[in-house]
């Protein structure tokens, strides 16, 4: 075996059973915490143009269709 | 009480698994309900009926856990499409909007799926730490070794570490895309089978050929070390970028292209699987070794997809130099389920963890079961002319003679099995001794390649005189093949046997037991014991007093492509559909001879034509 896993996930300064009470997180706070621990900033452009995309794919099929268009 | 839902979805196989103040009370595979093979969807069916059976609702739940780590997956994604920009794009265009919409808002599926009355938050655990987490609490080991061998997890695709007490640490892993399990999917696609469907047909073909491309594999397309672990050449490989598994570089290096799916089966085929399955072996074997020398401990336990791998888990138990080792009968991702349900109550909630000797698995039987009062209302509703028996004993003795005369039986009682193995709740079983059982079952009852072998059931207490296995030895959930015992094999086989090529082995009569002898007198053998299985325990001893034999041909209750049946209504239709003999359900015993309905071809081939083959 040639790599080392990353440490422990288990400990954490609130306790497992404190955290589960707290409300869920949504998922762009949950990317944004994601990018930051593991310090893959590489990725927020990515992420940024993908929901753009996501976006501009879901008004397109909406009636906001012919204003989307002239952005272009 | 706490009570914890664990979930397994989306990529294949989903499932859930309730575990209650850390007993497991149920576990179910999505696509026993649905009667789709390997349903990925949200376990809907599967999270209802566990929940039903602890008498839970969803609001009742103290935590639910997913089995991987979705946004981590998304980074190897994006990670690897970056990789080969612009070759993945198209892979690429398929997958994302997939994530964008399902996978990367798991939190609302899930909630979607507990009828929005779950209000605490998701637990999400590692993949391999699940698969890890389903290995080692259910076991019978204080503390073990812990390896899983898999396809592909968030990055890991094998990871070692160790258990003890109440927690577990992987402390090393190999990352995608160097992975065992792609490799033998990636044979599994070229010999035209199903990826993540037809890997045990590979397993189940290997013995007829021989391991003549081995070295191929090992010189061209890895880098194996000492220690189990290996760097593949990803210039043979495509399923970084692409939707095949295999490039044409692989093509040329094994001299043609994949198989066709269904086509005939060709002796180089049997080559193909033999050899991946003899490197497969080797690094299996490898891995166990380092990690035995790196742990000094002797008990092992395993899961992920690979540790399925049957032949390479008897080789591991035979030689490496652990002396126990126990693998989680769920091993491919249904299992994550079930481990990411343990690991919050032990890991995370830090409950202590009393192993006993005993592993908790509970025979695995842990999925729905049906009472006798309900299997008659449906019998009487379907017309069907069964025979009602007072008492299981009048029962056993019926159906074992019927056994002993070649009559094919399907048996279908208590809980339905948890993982991808039949283990005597909802199985299809037959005279290991006839020669032509193998054939017919295959033929007339699975609709099935006439190559595929047949595993045996045998009672515990005779396990070591038919196989080479020591006095008592379980194997509970079939997850070891060994070898029939030299003294029950056919001393008189001779060179012709030797010389045969490939499927026209199956012509010899192998053993006294040749329908669960496969053609390299191996088998994969499950125990049964009086705990576990009282009452097929029963029946086999009851053809054991009749017949001298102890052993059993048990298949799955299901025909090819079919999931294995859950209800009463499945287990008929089966029934009807097939050449099988006699269904057993409960105390209820039909024999095909005496019902007024018979199925004509046409509906057969109806009934057959809705399974995608794997």
């Amino acid at each position: 075996m040639t790599e080392e896993t990353p440490a422990d996930n288990t400990k954490s300064e609130k306790s497992f059973e404190e955290l589960s009470q707290e409300k869920q997180i949504g998922l762009a706070a949950e990317f944004w915490m994601f990018i930051k621990e593991n310090k893959i900033w590489w990725m927020l452009p990515i992420i940024l143009v993908l929901g753009l995309v996501g976006v501009l794919a879901f008004l397109t099929s909406t009636g906001a269709a012919p204003f989307i268009y002239t952005l272009f | 009480m706490t009570a914890i839902l664990g979930i397994s979805a989306f990529y294949h196989d989903s499932a859930a698994a309730l575990v209650v103040d850390g007993k497991i009370i149920a576990a179910a595979q999505e696509e026993r309900f649905t009667r789709v093979k390997h349903d990925y969807r949200f376990p809907q069916n599967a999270v209802d009926y566990c929940l039903r059976e602890a008498g839970l609702s969803p609001e009742d739940l103290d935590y639910v856990g997913f089995y991987d780590k979705p946004f981590t997956k998304f980074e190897r994604l994006i990670e690897t499409y970056l990789n080969f920009v612009p070759a993945g794009y198209r892979s690429f265009r398929q997958a994302m909007p997939l994530w964008l919409k399902e996978k990367l808002h798991l939190p609302r599926e899930m909630r979607k799926g507990l009828h929005s009355r779950y209000r605490g938050r998701f637990v999400f655990t590692d993949h391999h730490e699940s698969h890890a987490a389903s290995a080692f609490f259910p076991s019978p080991f204080d503390e073990a070794a812990i390896i899983t061998f898999d396809g592909v997890g968030e990055w890991s695709t094998t990871c070692y570490g160790r258990g003890e007490g109440n927690r577990i640490a992987l402390d090393q892993e190999l990352r995608f895309p160097h992975s065992l399990g792609l490799l033998y999917s990636a044979f599994t696609y070229y010999t035209g089978f199903r990826v993540n469907s037809g890997e045990y047909k590979v397993m189940g073909l290997a013995p007829y050929g021989r391991p003549i491309f081995a070295d191929r594999i090992r010189e061209q397309l890895l880098d194996l070390k000492e220690d189990g672990s290996f760097r593949m050449d990803m210039s043979y490989f495509n399923y970084c970028q692409g939707l095949t598994m295999t490039n044409d570089k692989f093509h040329r290096l094994f001299e043609g292209p994949p198989r066709q799916p269904e086509s005939e089966l060709t002796q180089r085929d049997m080559d193909l699987a033999a050899s991946v399955q003899a490197v497969t072996e080797e690094v299996m074997l490898k891995t166990a070794c380092h990690v035995h020398e790196v742990t000094g401990l002797k008990n092992l336990v395993m899961a992920g997809g690979v540790a399925l791998n049957c032949v390479g888990n008897g080789v591991i138990l035979r030689e490496s130099p652990f002396e126990n080792v126990w693998i989680q009968p769920a091993a491919g991702d249904a299992g994550g389920a079930l481990g990411t349900a343990l690991f919050i109550w032990y890991q995370l909630l830090d409950k202590p963890r009393d192993p006993s000797g005993k592993d908790s698995q509970r025979g695995s039987r842990l999925g729905p079961e049906f009472s006798d009062a309900e299997i008659a209302a449906f019998l009487k509703q379907e017309g069907a002319e069964a025979t009602h028996f007072e008492t299981d004993d009048e029962m056993c003795d019926y159906v074992s003679k019927l056994i002993a005369d070649e009559n094919v039986v399907g048996w279908f009682h208590g809980r339905m099995e948890f993982g991808p193995r039949a283990l005597g709740s909802r199985s299809i079983i037959g005279d290991a001794r006839s020669p032509k059982m193998q054939q017919v079952m295959n033929l007339k009852i699975k609709f099935r390649e006439s190559f595929r072998p047949f595993a045996p059931i045998v009672l515990q207490e005779h396990v070591h005189e038919y196989f080479e296995m020591r006095e008592g030895e379980e194997s509970p959930y079939m997850l070891m093949v060994a070898p029939v015992h030299e003294q029950i094999r056919n001393q008189e086989l001779g060179e012709d046997y030797e010389q045969a090529f490939g499927i026209d082995k199956l012509n010899y009569c192998r053993s006294s037991i040749p329908a669960v002898t496969h053609v390299d007198h191996s088998a994969r053998v499950q125990t049964v014991d009086k705990e576990r299985n009282l009452l097929l325990h029963q029946l086999m001893t009851k053809f054991y007093d009749q017949t001298g034999c102890p052993v059993l041909i048990n298949t799955s209750f299901n025909v090819r492509g079919e999931p294995i049946v859950c209800t009463p209504e499945d287990a008929y239709r089966c029934f009807l559909m097939t050449g099988m003999d006699v269904l057993v359900l409960g105390r209820h015993v039909i024999e095909k001879k005496n019902q007024v309905h018979q199925i004509d071809e046409s509906e057969q081939q109806e009934h057959l034509s809705q399974f995608q083959l794997d």
